[in-house]
């Protein structure tokens, strides 16, 4: 199975870094989707499938603390697994946002290996399905 | 009693006046191996330590990147950097030899760099507990004075990167 796996930061540098990492780790993509913020990223989780998100938490216009709450508010994106990919470091808050519902947190700069395990927690992978 | 993690006596900045801290050595040192760390893992740099009149310039094109961030503590971090250094750190982010790119990405990529270092600054000097607001890093222009005024602050340190240098301040 492929996934469609979308991107939401305000860096285009850091969204092309995910990119490359993704490719790396071999997990297998159908399409990314990317935006820069957290409103665009709303529009583009209501208008596609979206398997796996990858969330900022500052990002000017909305940011990801915004985005995830208006994602656990509807009863269909709140399904979509989100990990935050920020260079948050706050136990407190990432624990808030732990106990909300997201499904990781990798903090920035991260290693090719920690994005490989965070999507294989996140979308249930098996080990040996590889 | 509980500790008082908010209390100077646990703090490594000690305040001197109203408004501005001055950094104690060990923040200086804290703030210098963050650097190290940070530009190595994100941008495959290494840095090396420089005498302030390393760091005096006479001409170059310079760019100035700040951002502010509130919680227990507010204040603002910054990084000066040589124009060159910014295309080196996006080239070396994104792998890429392509110049117009590079050039793109320049800001971008030292938006981040400092993004990065101040979100592992804070959780280093003061404490991984505190919950702090981060604003979103802003890029201009540094001229000559403006360069040289930053070199001559106390809070200020430097550093050198394949001869580039670079400048990074922490204001609380």
């Amino acid at each position: 199975m492929a996934y469609n796996i979308l991107i939401v930061d305000d860096s285009s540098i850091i969204r092309a870094v995910v990119i490359k990492t993704l490719e790396l780790t071999g997990v297998p993509v159908n399409k990314i989707f990317e935006a820069e913020n957290g409103k665009v990223g709303l529009y583009v989780l209501r208008e596609n499938w979206i398997d796996l998100a990858f969330v900022d938490i500052n990002m000017p216009v909305m940011g990801g603390l915004a985005m995830i709450e208006e994602m656990f508010k509807d009863e269909i994106l709140r399904t979509v697994p989100v990990v935050v990919v920020s260079t948050e470091g706050s136990k407190t808050r990432i624990n808030e946002l732990i106990e909300k519902g997201i499904k990781g947190y990798l903090r920035k700069p991260f290693q090719p290996e920690a994005l490989r395990d965070i999507i294989d927690e996140s979308l249930g992978v098996q080990k040996n399905d590889e | 009693m509980s500790e008082d993690r908010r209390s100077p006596s646990r703090g490594l900045i000690n305040p001197i006046n109203k408004g501005h801290q001055k950094l104690q050595p060990e923040d200086r040192e804290t703030l210098l191996r963050l650097l190290e760390v940070v530009l190595e893992q994100l941008a495959f740099m290494f840095i090396e330590e420089a005498e302030k009149e390393d760091l005096i310039v006479r001409d170059g094109d310079y760019i100035h990147v700040s951002m502010g961030f509130t919680g227990f503590q507010q204040g603002h971090i910054e990084m000066a950097l040589h124009q060159g250094m910014s295309y080196l750190v996006a080239a070396n982010i994104l792998g890429i030899e392509d110049d117009d790119m590079i050039k793109k990405s320049a800001d971008d990529a030292v938006r981040e760099l400092l993004n990065i270092y101040c979100g592992q600054m804070l959780t280093t000097i003061f404490s991984s507990e505190d919950v702090f607001d981060l604003s979103v890093p802003e890029v201009k222009k540094l001229g000559i004075d403006q360069w040289n005024m930053m070199v001559d602050d106390s809070n200020t340190i430097g550093v050198k990167i394949d001869e580039f240098p670079l400048l990074v301040r922490l204001t609380l």
